[in-house]
């Protein structure tokens, strides 16, 4: 069964998390609620299990967690406060080219642009992402690309490709 | 402008009757003496249900039989909606036909997948800890149904059809959790108790953690009773407009 | 201080249970009319919930914090009253239940009359009983 195990230990986890306590009764509920749920839909969220539980992947999947919140988004913070002060802005909407196929890794990029303030993913059309911008410094798309999701792209290959 | 002045007067006769009943109203800083019955009780004691959370063991212990009715009215309801819709075997085929079509953009549908996964697991959790935390069967089930209304609005509801859950199937998980709810409440008569008497014969506690005797398995039928039902509904309310025009007859 | 906002979340409350009767007879529209209905029905929800509240601080759920007899006396004097929050507990899920089916009824009307007016489905209603259709 493809993506049943992987499912089964997301599944597990947040039932943990959101339970909050470990005692036998959460754990045997819990791998049993697992069980059902990954059997149930783990065909359609994994592809290939080998990737899942590639410890590598993770890896850069934490790094790239840690590089986010503590560079990426306090960059982009101390930006738009720049401009919310200085009044600096000049919205728009540009159009940016995705370079990664795998369907996570384009949700993480998109997520990753609409998660950092200032930049919002309006519209994905084919391997086009329509964002709006606050400061629009480029209409080239190569361009505004480097300014926007360049290092995300790096990472979303490198965890989910 | 007339909206503006009519709010205002609302809300300054609200304030007036407030501060003139403010004098009047008893302050309520004790418990009504069948409150604190319940607190005292729900775990300790002679009439208790073994479970810490004091509003699950009123649900399904001491006001059981208020719960049942309940739940009958809950299956009236659901029963209700499905009279009104109902559809003959030709109908209901051609409703069924159709291909999953993804909605919105790619990303939107790839996030929902993973949350779909993580709300089962969450609503389970709750539904199976309601004798503990806040929480219980309706909450568990009500989680639940957010789950293929979730699917239904990304991914069509021919996506749920094609992959086995159908309206014929959702009415079979409801049935056998109300069957599941009906046997759990029988069980006592044949020991000589009243009906859904929590009687010894449930596990008081198992792994570690007070299980509230058949709380457990009333909250857990109920999960899918209500989760399951609502499923049907929003698989029935999900059917395109055309087609529905179509098996009415209503040329507009 | 305590008392008059005590008061004023009661007054308001039934108030707003006033506005949606209102609501549900004045407004011609079906949904108009559902919509004060189910406004009508969350606000007596929350009216019962507020009945088993206490005015005391510190206030906690009716959940035993853990599980020995000591701490059973500090519990029974803080917790709030558990049994309107059971009582509502069920009258939230059949009144989604209920809600639905209305809803459905409503868009069952409006395949059927293609109005979901209350005055002009009666009136067509009526038509159709004299036979003119």
């Amino acid at each position: 069964m493809r993506g049943t195990v992987s499912t089964t230990v997301l599944v597990f986890l947040t039932y943990i998390l959101f339970t909050g306590s470990l005692t036998p009764y959460d754990i045997v509920t819990g791998v049993i609620a697992a069980a059902v749920v990954g059997a149930l839909v783990g065909r359609f969220l994994v592809k290939n299990d080998a990737k899942a539980f590639s410890p590598i992947r993770w890896v850069w999947g934490l790094a790239y967690f840690l590089w986010y919140f503590l560079v990426a988004e306090v960059r982009a913070h101390l930006d738009v406060i720049r401009r919310i002060i200085t009044g600096k802005v000049e919205p728009g909407i540009v159009r940016v080219p995705l370079g990664v196929k795998d369907e996570y890794a384009r949700a993480l990029v998109a997520n990753s642009i609409t998660n950092t303030p200032g930049t919002v993913v309006v519209d994905v059309d084919g391997d086009f992402l329509y964002v709006n911008w606050i400061s629009v410094a480029t209409k080239d798309p190569i361009e505004a690309k480097k300014e926007i999701c360049e290092d995300f792209e790096r990472f979303a290959r490198r965890i989910f490709e | 402008m007339k909206r503006l002045a009519g709010l205002i007067i609302v809300l300054l006769i609200v304030l007036t009757v407030s501060c003139y009943v403010s004098r009047m109203v008893p302050p309520q800083k004790n418990l009504h003496p069948l409150g604190e019955f319940y607190l005292q009780n729900s775990y300790f004691g002679r009439y208790s249900a073994k479970s810490p959370e004091a509003v699950t063991s009123i649900v399904w212990d001491y006001r059981g039989v208020d719960t049942l009715f309940e739940t009958a009215v809950f299956f009236l309801a659901i029963i209700g909606s499905l009279t009104l819709f109902r559809l003959n075997k030709g109908q209901a085929e051609e409703a069924k036909r159709g291909e999953p079509k993804l909605e919105l953009p790619g990303p939107v549908a790839t996030v929902t997948k993973v949350t779909v996964a993580m709300i089962l697991a969450v609503s389970a959790s709750i539904a199976l800890h309601g004798q503990l935390t806040p929480g219980g069967g309706f909450q568990g089930g009500s989680a639940l149904a957010v789950a293929p209304l979730l699917i239904i609005a990304v991914y069509t509801k021919y996506a749920l059809e094609k992959n086995g859950l159908d309206k014929t199937r959702a009415i079979i998980i409801r049935s056998i959790g109300l069957l599941g709810i009906a046997l759990t409440a029988l069980v006592p008569l044949l020991l000589g108790g009243y009906i859904m008497q929590n009687q010894p014969i449930f596990p008081a506690k198992a792994l570690g953690v007070p299980l509230g005797g058949s709380l457990v398995f009333y909250n857990f039928f109920e999960y899918l009773a209500v989760g399951a039902g609502f499923t049907a509904v929003f698989l029935l309310l999900s059917i395109p407009e055309e087609k529905f025009r179509k098996f009415l007859g209503v040329r507009r | 201080m305590i008392l008059l906002l005590w008061s004023f979340t009661l007054i308001s409350l039934l108030a707003t249970l006033v506005i949606s009767v209102y609501g549900i007879v004045a407004k011609p529209n079906l949904v108009k009319k559902l919509i004060a209905l189910t406004i009508f029905g969350d606000t007596a929800n929350v009216l019962m919930v507020l009945l088993g509240y206490r005015l005391i601080y510190p206030v906690v759920p009716p959940i035993l914090p853990s599980l020995s007899k000591t701490a059973l006396g500090e519990f029974v004097k803080t917790a709030v009253d558990p049994l309107p929050q059971a009582l509502v507990l069920t009258a939230v899920v059949i009144g989604m239940a209920v809600n639905v089916l209305i809803a459905f009824a409503i868009v069952q009307v409006h395949r059927l009359y293609g109005t979901v007016d209350a005055r002009k489905v009666g009136e067509m209603l009526a038509a159709f009983g004299r036979g003119e259709k």
